[in-house]
């Protein structure tokens, strides 16, 4: 029925499903300071799900999760955003591979997160190194995972 | 990756071998354990009734020592709270009250009725915005203890209580109320954690003890008519 990269995408695209909606209802935090799993999942989905309607699938689903006002906000946008950007560059990347390139992929989305909603007093702050540590961990977690379920349904 | 999974396949068998003889020696175990895993949500939620309630009562019984008046109870708006801000950037709620229920903005928003937890930001017509005092641009003017010695509620993750007199007492278990003009006078926020005293700065600060998390709020209170 489908075709072997689709599976993978899918298994993918189901992973970082999982991981999202675990992650938004345990509301994991220390200190009050919770890992950003709504731009880590676009990030990771970007590496690893080459069919760009499987990758938007889930960023639909992550969105319609994701909503929590009544009402449409900038937030809603920005993630949008900053997913469809990282989809287009994760294609133009070669080092995906490489550990430092997603690290800075991870610390350049949150920056320009905390930038965009004016939190830019805040940046220097122990927040943003605790969020950007376990937004880190969890996206290396992930992206270990999906890169082993790709070579599992290949 | 295949070790990994070896490996953990090896700790879970020698987990399950260490700990199965407890389970085998008391065959009630198993239905105790079970059983406490799935009370234990009601037991929180329990826990979580008796703080605000014991919150409630210790507000009451500060307002009774230092005589100031509370709100009159016709006065309080019940709201459910139906989302959390999910990200770090804000720490916000929103309620289901709104502009119909005669909410505005500015208005403070109650933890119990007599702790205070933030103030209204924006409204719409059947919800609310509110920033609470786990924001970082949150403050607001307070007193410290009997003799209500002036600080600044700074907001942040861990709120603390800034520009302290160096030559004032305070104390661990001091009291912490609100004194802003746009809302009631003598509102608790919580107690003396601790004292910080830096030598070279020119203000005391002191960390907050609260009688809630964030995470804990299910429903809140909002007081009408602030003016008095």
């Amino acid at each position: 029925m489908f075709r072997a990269s689709q599976k993978n995408d899918f298994a993918v695209a189901a992973l970082l499903l999982g991981a999202l909606v675990l992650f938004s209802l345990i509301n994991f935090s220390t200190i009050q300071v919770k890992p950003n799993i709504f731009i880590i999942v676009p990030i990771v989905a970007a590496l690893l799900i080459e069919n760009w309607h499987i990758f938007f699938g889930l960023l639909l689903i992550e969105l319609i999760w994701l909503k929590f006002t009544p009402f449409l906000i900038i937030e809603y946008g920005i993630i949008l955003l900053f997913s469809v950007c990282s989809f287009i560059v994760a294609k133009l990347l070669i080092f995906r591979k490489i550990l430092l390139v997603r690290l800075f992929f991870v610390f350049l989305l949150q920056f320009l997160f905390w930038f965009v909603l004016q939190a830019t007093s805040q940046i220097l702050s122990l927040v943003f190194l605790l969020e950007l540590v376990y937004n880190v961990i969890i996206e290396e977690l992930l992206f270990a995972l999906g890169s082993w379920l790709k070579k599992r349904f290949s | 990756m295949k070790k990994i999974l070896i490996v953990i396949a090896y700790v879970a068998g020698v987990v399950l071998l260490v700990a199965t003889p407890f389970f085998v020696l008391k065959p009630g175990r198993f239905v105790d354990v079970s059983l406490r895993v799935f009370s234990l949500p009601s037991i929180l939620d329990e826990l979580s009734a008796l703080k605000k309630e014991n919150s409630e009562l210790k507000g009451k019984l500060f307002s009774l020592e230092s005589s100031y008046l509370l709100p009159a109870d016709s006065r309080y708006l019940y709201g459910k709270v139906f989302s959390l801000y999910p990200f770090n950037v804000k720490n916000r709620i929103y309620i289901a009250l709104g502009s119909d229920n005669g909410i505005k903005s500015g208005q403070p928003v109650m933890f119990s009725k007599t702790v205070l937890l933030g103030q209204i930001t924006g409204v719409s017509t059947n919800t609310s915005e509110v920033i609470t005092i786990f924001d970082s641009s949150y403050s607001l003017p307070v007193k410290i203890g009997k003799k209500g010695i002036d600080g600044l509620l700074q907001g942040g993750v861990a709120p603390e209580i800034g520009l302290i007199d160096k030559t004032k007492q305070i104390a661990v278990g001091d009291e912490i109320f609100t004194a802003a003009k746009d809302m009631p006078y003598g509102l608790l926020v919580g107690s003396v954690k601790s004292v910080k005293e830096d030598p070279s700065a020119a203000f005391l600060k002191a960390q907050i003890s609260l009688p809630y998390a964030l995470s804990d709020i299910i429903d809140v209170y909002v007081i009408r008519d602030v003016s008095r």
